[in-house]
Parts: C-alpha cells; sequence; structure tokens
C-alpha cells in the first residue's frame, strides 16, 4: 500500500495506491493522523489506483472524515474506479462522502 | 344403581315426557288449527270450517310426522305456522270480496287454491335452497326487516283475534263503528282470553302447562257458566258464542276436497304478492327458527338437510290446501327442555292430531268462538310485544323506526310493499352507516414500514429523515361510492397539510374485499388530484375485477404517468425507498456542491451507526479472511441457486458482493422475495444450526461473490480454531440480531 500526496494551495492531495484491506488501513490511518496533526485540514483522497478497500480502510476514511469536518477542515474523495464506487455504492459512504469525477471538480469550492 | 337400572328408569322418563309433549301439543295445536280456519275460513265461507279442520289436522298430523322423521334435530316438533296462516287470512278476505260471497263453494274453492298454490311454490322454494345449499340467506335478512315482519304478522293476528272473536272487521280507523257492532261481551272475552294468556306466559314463561290448562279451564269454565246462567248449547249457537253448527260426526267424514273447475285462476294469481309474500316470510322464519334451535340444542343443524324436508312436506300438504308449515321453535323448545329430544315425540304429535280427525268433530261443537279468536289475539299480542315493545330497549332508534314503518305500511298499503320498503330503507342505513367506517386501517411511511431490502445505515437513516415524503394507507373492507370519495376527502386532507413534503402516495389493498365501478370514479379523481400535485400513486394488491374497471376506464400508467400498480407490498416499498434514496442523494449532491453543510449535519447524525455497522462489517471481514482454508469461495451469477426450499441445507453462506433474494416457498400463485440480502449477510443458518429445512429459495439477483462453509469443514473448524469460532458464532449472533430487530421494526434497546 503506497501513499502520495502533493498540495494544492492550503489542501493536501492524498493518492491512495494499492489495496486498502485489515493489514494495511491502520498504516493508511497512521499517516492520515500525522497529516492531519502536522495542520492539514482539507484532504481531497485520490483512489483511481485503489485496487481494494475493506470495510476497515472505509472505517479510516470515515474517523478521519469525521474528525477533520469536527475541527472546521474537509474530506472529499475522487475518481473511483468502478471496484471502488461499487463499494461505496453499497456501503452508503457515497452519500456520506462528497465524491467527485475529478481532481479539478473536487477541489472546487472546498 | 345398576347400568339396567339406570337405563330403565331413562326409558320410564322418556315415555312420560314423549307423553306429556304429545298430549300438551297435541290438545294446543288442536286449538291453534280451529283458530287458523277460523281466521281464514268462519268470516267467508263458514259453511266449510269443519272440512278446513280436517283439512289443517291431517295436513299438521303430515307435517308433525314427516319432520319428526326426516329432520336434522330429532326431537322437531312441527306444525301450520301463524305467519302464513296470517296472509293466508287476508288472502281470503280479498278473494271473498273479489268473487262473489254468495257461493261458498267457489269461494272454498279459490281460498283452497291460492293457499294450496302458496304452499307448493314455499315447498318447492325450500327444496331448490336446500338442493343448492343456500340456507344461509337468511343472514343477509336486515335485523329490523325482520323485526318489522313479525311485528306486522303479529297485527294480523290480532287484528283476526278480534274479528274471530266478534264476527266483525277490526279497522283501526275505524274504531268507533267497530265498537258500535260487535257484541261487548263476546270482545271482552276474547280480548280478556288472549290478554290473559299473554300475562300468564310472561310471568311462567317456562311452565308448558299454562297455555293447555288456561284453553281447557277457559272452555270448561265457559261451559260451567253458561249452564249455570240456563243457556243451552242451542242458546250458545245461536247467540254467536260457539264456532258453529258442526256434523255430530267424525272429523274424517267431513274431509272433502274442493272442485277445482270452480277456482278463479286469474283472481287468484292477482294476490302473487301475498303469496309471495308467504314463501319469503316462511323461508326466513323456517330458517330462524332452525338457527334458534342450534341455540337451544347446542348444536349445529343441516340446515340445507332441513329445507328439504320441509320442502318436501309441504309439497305434499300443499294437496290438502293446508298453509306452510314448519319447525315450531318454541314447542320444540319445549319438548326438548322436558326430555323429549328424539323422533317419537314428533311422531307421537302427528298421531294425537290424526286421533282427532278420526274421532274428534263433536268436541269442536263446544269451542267458544272467544277461545278461536283469543287465540290468535294471544299470539298477535305477543308477537307485537316482543317486536314492537321489548326490540326498542335493544335497538337503535333508526333500526326500531324501520320495524314501525314496516307495520304501518303493511297496515295501510299492503305486505309486500311494507317488506319491499323495509329493505329498501335499511339498505339505504346500512349505506349510509357503512360509509361513515374508515377504510383506513393506518396511517404509515417508509420509516414504520420498510421493504425487507438490506440497505446501508445511511439509506435507512435517510429514510428515516424523509419519511413525511411518503404516505402509506392500510386499506380494508368493501371501497363503494360512499366510501370512496370519503378516501379521496381523506387523502386530499393529509396531502394538503404536508404538500411540501409527500412525494408518494401508496395505497395498500390487500385487505379491500372488492371495489364497485362507482368507486372508480373517486379514484380517478384522487389519482388526477396527485398527478396535479406531482404526487406518484401506488395502488398494492389491486383485486382483479377492479383492475379491469380501471383499465376500461383509462385509468393506467398511459394516461397517468405517476400512477403505479404493483403486486405486493414489499415490491412497492423497495420501489418507494429507491425513488425517495435517488431524489434525496441527487438533491444532497447538488446542496453540497452549493456550498451547503447539509452532508457535515447528515455525516455527524449518523457517524456512531455507522461506525458501528463498519464494526461488524470488519469483523464479517476478518472472520472469512482467517477461515479461508474452511470456506469455499464462489462466484455467483445472476438466477444461480444457493438452496431450495424443502432441501436439507446444512451450509452457511456468507454474501460477500452481489445480491441474494430469498423467495416464498412454490406453489405460491406468484413467486414473491421476501428479503433480500447483500453484502455482509449470512444465510441458510436455520439450516446449518437447527437443521432445519430450507424455508424459502435462495437466488442470486446480482453477480457477486459467497463463501460457503460446509457442515463438515465448519466441524472441522471447531476442532481446530476454538477462537476462530468463537468469532464466527459473534458475528452470526450480531448479524442476525440485526435482522431480527429490523423484521421486528425495534430500533432500540
Amino acid at each position: 500500500m503506497n501513499i502520495e500526496t502533493r498540495d494544492e494551495n492550503d489542501i493536501k492531495i492524498i493518492y491512495l495506491i494499492g489495496e486498502m484491506d485489515t493489514s494495511t488501513s491502520p498504516q493508511v490511518l497512521s499517516e492520515l493522523d500525522a497529516l492531519r496533526n502536522s495542520g492539514v485540514k482539507k484532504m481531497l483522497l485520490n483512489l483511481e489506483k485503489l485496487d481494494f478497500i475493506s470495510s476497515a480502510g472505509l472505517r479510516v476514511l470515515l474517523a478521519t472524515a469525521q474528525q477533520l469536518k469536527a475541527s472546521g477542515g474537509d474530506l472529499r474523495v475522487c475518481q473511483l474506479n468502478k471496484e471502488i464506487k461499487e463499494v461505496f455504492d453499497i456501503s452508503g459512504f457515497s452519500t456520506l462522502l462528497m465524491v467527485f469525477d475529478n481532481e479539478a471538480k473536487g477541489i472546487l469550492g472546498m | 344403581m345398576s347400568d339396567v337400572e339406570s337405563n330403565r328408569k331413562g326409558s320410564g322418563n322418556q315415555v312420560l315426557s314423549n307423553l306429556t309433549a304429545m298430549g300438551i301439543f297435541g290438545v294446543l295445536n288442536t286449538s291453534f288449527v280451529v283458530s287458523y280456519v277460523s281466521l281464514i275460513f268462519t268470516p267467508s265461507c263458514p259453511e266449510y270450517f269443519a272440512t278446513a279442520v280436517a283439512l289443517f289436522l291431517l295436513g299438521g298430523c303430515i307435517v308433525s310426522i314427516c319432520l319428526a322423521s326426516f329432520s336434522s334435530y330429532a326431537g322437531t316438533i312441527s306444525m301450520i305456522q301463524d305467519v302464513p296462516v296470517a296472509i293466508a287470512a287476508l288472502i281470503a278476505a280479498s278473494l271473498a270480496t273479489i268473487l262473489s260471497n254468495d257461493n261458498p263453494q267457489m269461494l272454498f274453492a279459490n281460498i283452497f287454491a291460492a293457499i294450496a298454490l302458496s304452499t307448493i311454490l314455499t315447498g318447492t322454494s325450500l327444496v331448490l335452497l336446500g338442493y343448492f345449499k343456500l340456507g344461509n340467506l337468511v343472514r343477509f335478512i336486515p335485523y329490523p326487516v325482520m323485526g318489522g315482519f313479525l311485528a306486522a304478522t303479529g297485527w294480523l293476528l290480532f287484528k283476526g283475534g278480534l274479528q274471530v272473536s266478534t264476527d266483525v272487521t277490526f279497522d283501526i280507523l275505524n274504531i268507533g263503528n267497530f265498537l258500535s257492532q260487535v257484541s261487548l261481551a263476546q270482545l271482552l272475552c276474547g280480548v280478556f282470553f288472549g290478554v290473559g294468556l299473554l300475562l300468564l306466559n310472561r310471568y311462567f314463561p317456562s311452565s308448558m302447562f299454562v297455555m293447555p290448562g288456561t284453553i281447557i279451564g277457559s272452555i270448561l269454565l265457559f261451559l260451567i257458566v253458561s249452564k249455570l246462567m240456563g243457556y243451552s248449547t242451542a242458546d250458545l249457537q245461536s247467540s254467536g258464542w260457539l264456532l258453529g253448527s258442526l256434523p255430530d260426526e267424525a272429523l274424517w267424514k267431513s274431509t272433502e276436497f274442493p272442485d277445482i273447475s270452480l277456482v278463479n285462476w286469474g283472481a287468484v294469481l292477482t294476490h302473487a304478492g301475498g303469496i309471495s309474500t308467504i314463501i319469503v316470510l316462511s323461508v326466513i322464519s323456517l330458517l330462524l327458527n332452525a338457527t334458534g334451535i342450534e341455540l337451544i340444542a347446542g348444536r349445529d343443524l343441516d340446515m340445507n338437510r332441513d329445507l328439504k324436508a320441509t320442502g318436501f312436506t309441504n309439497i305434499a300438504i300443499s294437496f290438502l290446501g293446508a298453509p306452510a308449515s314448519y319447525i315450531f321453535i318454541s314447542q320444540t323448545a319445549l319438548a326438548t327442555r322436558i326430555g323429549a329430544k328424539k323422533r317419537t315425540v314428533g311422531i307421537l304429535h302427528g298421531l294425537f292430531l290424526l286421533g282427532i280427525f278420526f274421532v274428534g268433530g263433536s268436541f269442536l261443537t263446544f269451542f267458544p268462538k272467544f277461545i278461536a279468536g283469543g287465540l290468535p289475539l294471544y299470539l298477535g299480542l305477543s308477537m307485537l310485544w316482543e317486536w314492537l315493545v321489548d326490540l326498542r330497549k335493544s335497538m337503535p332508534k333508526v333500526d326500531y323506526a324501520i320495524v314501525f314503518l314496516i307495520v304501518l305500511i303493511v297496515e295501510f298499503v299492503g305486505f309486500l310493499q311494507g317488506i319491499g320498503i323495509g329493505i329498501v330503507v335499511s339498505v339505504v342505513i346500512f349505506v349510509f352507516r357503512y360509509s361513515s367506517i374508515n377504510i383506513i386501517k393506518n396511517v404509515l411511511d417508509v420509516a414504520r414500514l420498510r421493504s425487507n431490502k438490506d440497505r446501508p445505515i445511511t439509506d435507512q437513516r435517510l429514510l428515516d429523515y424523509n419519511k413525511e415524503s411518503s404516505l402509506i394507507l392500510q386499506l380494508h373492507g368493501f371501497i363503494f361510492f360512499g366510501t370512496a370519495n370519503s378516501l379521496y376527502e381523506q387523502v386530499k386532507l393529509m396531502v394538503a397539510e404536508k404538500k411540501k413534503n409527500i412525494q408518494y402516495v401508496v395505497l395498500d389493498m390487500n385487505l379491500v374485499q372488492g371495489i364497485d365501478s362507482s368507486a372508480v370514479k373517486s379514484f380517478e379523481k384522487l389519482i388526477q388530484h396527485l398527478e396535479k400535485n406531482t404526487i406518484s400513486l401506488a395502488l398494492v394488491s389491486l383485486p382483479e375485477s377492479a383492475y379491469q374497471l380501471f383499465d376500461v376506464n383509462g385509468i393506467d400508467n398511459e394516461h397517468y404517468p405517476r400512477l403505479h400498480f404493483f403486486r405486493s407490498m414489499n415490491e412497492t416499498l423497495e420501489w418507494c425507498e429507491d425513488e425517495i434514496l435517488v431524489t434525496e442523494k441527487e438533491k444532497m449532491q447538488q446542496l453540497q456542491e452549493d456550498g451547503s453543510h447539509v452532508g457535515d449535519e447528515f455525516l455527524q447524525a449518523v457517524f456512531g451507526d455507522v461506525m458501528a455497522a463498519l464494526e461488524l462489517q470488519v469483523l464479517f471481514e476478518t472472520v472469512l479472511e482467517k477461515a479461508g482454508k474452511y470456506v469455499e469461495k464462489r462466484s455467483v451469477e445472476e438466477g444461480d441457486v444457493l438452496y431450495k426450499q424443502g432441501e436439507e441445507n446444512s451450509d452457511l453462506f456468507f454474501i460477500s458482493r452481489g445480491q441474494v433474494v430469498l423467495f416464498e416457498p412454490e406453489g405460491e400463485s406468484q413467486k414473491q422475495g421476501v428479503r433480500t440480502l447483500g453484502p455482509w449477510s449470512i444465510t441458510g443458518e436455520l439450516g446449518a444450526f437447527l437443521g432445519y429445512h430450507a424455508s424459502h429459495d435462495a437466488v442470486v439477483t446480482k453477480n457477486g461473490v459467497v463463501y460457503k462453509l460446509s457442515a463438515s469443514e465448519r466441524e472441522k473448524l471447531e476442532n481446530e480454531n476454538q477462537s476462530l469460532m468463537v468469532d464466527l458464532h459473534k458475528l452470526i449472533i450480531q448479524v442476525l440480531g440485526g435482522q431480527l430487530l429490523k423484521n421486528s421494526g425495534v430500533t432500540d434497546g
């Protein structure tokens, strides 16, 4: 599981690459926590290269989104591939998180 | 006491009961026959009094013996009945007016023909009703109409009784004239006898000796007093106190059949209304009497058998010119009460009447007229008391007014008209009352009534928050013009109250018995009103006949795009939920894109619930991951069957992706899904853990991945990895607990 980031003004664009399952989710959580603790309040997760996400991975995304929103920040996701979109739809995450087709749309108004 | 002694005592009691009943009912019914004949024949052709008594006695004998032998209730006492007699007396009086009074032979022939016709038609109707098993028809006669019939019959008997006692026709609008013509002594004796009998019967309702005792006592008292006052039988006859000069010989010798060629069928058939009334009333009275006997005997009677037996018997006695006859409820009840419950009692009673027929006659010479008139007067008064006085306390005022109305119409217009108007008024009142019954049984929404589809917690909460957008009405009863309009008005009001919110109206008609054609118009109005307010209407389980009416009237999805028809409530709810979710999600998306924080608020509101659901999903995935070597991963495609209803299935299925629907057992007219399972669901648990055969078909409806844990692998897992088995059990308990909560509608605790 790889995590790459880049900055776009005050927005941290994060690329999740690989599979986010029970074993890799703690790693993602600690990296997102570190970013949050470093003062990042706005995150846009690009999931184009995320091949799989388990419920443990969803839990990480939800917890992070909740913490960011509670501190006045925001978490959005974009570029979901077919498999991830299906998981988001089934689990209700398409309703819970703001989902965009691409980075440009996700950044807009953030 | 030994069994033999006990049996001997029992049969001794039985013989005594039968003989007592025979004696009492024999004397009583002979008196009734004399009264009935007096009522029908004396005013128009008194010359045929003895002949008519002989024929009626013979008819009564046949009825009693035949029905005692063939009725479904052994202790039946049957006889010529007062209701047909009362109407027959009206017909006889009318025939006497139409035909010449100067020719008693012709009058007798015509009255005989009219009565015979009414009896044969009554018999035929009873046989047909029995043959077509229509014995329950009586339950469709409104109770006030029944009360009205019987009260009116009572009134006719009362009037007839006065006429027989005094030889003067009683007219309620001309009482002064009546009083000026009658012998006051004869009138008072008749009234005193009738009223006295009524009071004695009311004070001693269970005494079987009151009536025969009073009749015999009164005859003896009258004869003794007359003797003491120095009157001879000839004096009493000439002054009109006795029934008339009768042949001093056995009654059977008076038996004479009329000359049929003298019958004026045109005149007889002008009384078709009266004859029809006799038929209708006899059928109703017979069935009511039989229902009463069921209560007294404490067991069900075979109504259709009794209808046929009574019908054939009436056809037989019609050739004797006897009026319609059937089971006598009060005498049968009395016989039952004194222990005379065998067929013997009715047969003995018939033989008693036969005995009178053969040896009687001369004793009728001494039968006082006021008793012959006092008996129908008593019967009339007791019926009036029961159906006009007592009923007032137990009946709503409107219903009681119908009873009274029938009596008035019968007196001033006619019997059949009274019945007809009574039925029409009752039906109108019934329609009015039924219209006020709310056909809406329950008012629900998608938060309180959910489909069986497994939905993520976010969707469930979205539906909760948007419950106001749906209005689900469970209807029941029969929908006709009265109730349909009320439904239209109520829905309109509910929609007006929540105008901005309601998007879907669901009418569940699973409990609706039917819809009439006039109701369809109200539905069309409702559909138009909802279309105008951009509200969708879903009609669930519309009765097939109603669907055809809708179709014929062009009420379909083509003409009304927001109108939808569904077979089952679950299907409807699923559709409604999907529609609400799509709309709400689009709305939320749009608001978020416009910078609204509605999504944040929603996230905060559902965060706890979603995290709890995710915990369970994590457990599900962890268990499957650890149980890798025990479970079989299967890629499933739409249409694949995991297990079939009735099969022995011991496998547990874990749905990882896709969708599985549990269908109702085969053999149902339309296969319906009872539960839709998505990812993180388990099925097959009843067979796996309890050994039950599968109660449904589990069919894949969306391609996906399913893991199968067979019984043997589960056993192996249990032996090899106990901690994983604990996790598996924990998972199953949590998943099934969640399903149970959803099914029972419990949301907390």
